[in-house]
C-alpha cells in the first residue's frame, strides 16, 4: 500500500533520490507546490529515468519526484 | 494587444521553479543567468516529445565548471506561445529536482514578470508574436539563443521560408 508523505517527510526518508509519487496535495491547490503525497515507487523499484518515462507517457499518473533538489543551485552550476 | 501568461512558482523552492501541465508536469526552473535552455534529466521524454538531435556539441561555461552537451530541437509551448525547434542542451544532472531550464534569451522581446510576493511568473507578450523563431549563436566562446523571427499565426510562420529552415 502506498504510504502517504509530506515533501519534508519524502526529503528525509529518500534523500537526494528519486521516487515515483501520485495523488498529489499541492499548497493551496496551486498546482506546483507539493504539500504531500502517496509514494508508489521507491529507488529499489524504479530507476530515475523509469520513473520519467512513466510519468511522461501519462500511464500511472506518477510524478517522478527528486526528493532534496530545492538544495541545489542548479543554474549557477551549468550556466552564467 | 500585449496578453499575458501565469504561472504558479512553487512556494517551497529557493529559484523559481514553475509546472508546464503540457508535458506531463514537467519541472522548469526560469534562469536569469542563463542563455541556453537546458534538459537536465533522461533524454527519452524529451525525444518522446520528438526532440532531434543535432549533429553539434555545445560548450557549456559556469560556476561548476566548463562542460559539454549534446544540442536537440524540439518543437516547445508555454500556453499559447510557440516556439518551433528551439534548440535545447541535453545534459544530464542527476541532483536536479527541475527538468528542464529556460533561460533569460527565451524572454526575449517579451516582458516576464517573477512575483516573489503573490508566488508567480507572470509573461507578457504581444498576440501578433505568439509564434516565435529562435535560433542559437556562439559569441566567443558562449552560446545563446536569440529571437530570430516573430509571427502572428501558425500559418504565417509556415509560410515564411525561414520559419521551416533548420539552422
Amino acid at each position: 500500500m502506498a504510504e502517504r508523505l509530506t515533501r519534508e517527510q519524502m526529503a528525509e526518508k529518500y534523500p537526494n533520490q528519486s521516487i515515483g509519487i501520485t495523488n498529489i496535495k499541492y499548497v493551496n491547490n496551486d498546482g506546483v507546490t507539493i504539500e504531500s503525497a502517496e509514494v508508489v515507487y521507491t529507488p529499489e523499484d524504479k530507476t530515475p529515468e523509469e520513473l520519467l518515462a512513466l510519468q511522461v507517457s501519462g500511464s500511472e499518473d506518477i510524478m517522478c519526484w527528486y526528493t532534496t533538489g530545492s538544495k541545489v543551485n542548479v543554474g549557477v552550476l551549468t550556466l552564467c | 494587444m500585449l496578453k499575458e501568461e501565469i504561472y504558479n512558482l512553487d512556494t517551497k523552492e529557493n529559484s523559481p521553479v514553475i509546472v508546464l501541465p503540457w508535458f506531463h508536469n514537467c519541472r522548469v526552473l526560469i534562469d536569469t543567468g542563463a542563455t541556453l535552455p537546458m534538459w537536465l534529466k533522461s533524454i527519452t521524454p524529451l525525444k518522446l516529445k520528438g526532440a532531434v538531435k543535432e549533429n553539434q556539441t555545445v560548450n557549456l561555461n559556469g560556476v561548476g565548471g566548463s562542460s559539454t552537451g549534446d544540442l536537440y530541437r524540439v518543437n516547445f509551448e508555454i500556453g499559447n506561445i510557440h516556439f518551433k525547434n528551439l534548440p535545447i542542451v541535453h545534459k544530464e544532472i542527476s541532483v536536479a529536482d527541475a527538468y528542464m531550464i529556460l533561460p533569460a534569451t527565451l524572454f526575449e522581446g517579451m516582458i516576464y514578470e517573477i512575483d516573489n510576493v503573490s508566488h508567480r511568473l507572470k509573461i507578457k507578450v504581444d498576440d501578433k508574436e505568439y509564434y516565435r523563431d529562435f535560433r542559437i549563436k556562439d559569441k566567443s566562446g558562449i552560446p545563446y539563443i536569440y529571437l530570430a523571427n516573430t509571427y502572428e499565426t501558425k500559418e504565417d510562420a509556415e509560410a515564411d521560408y525561414k520559419y521551416n529552415e533548420i539552422l
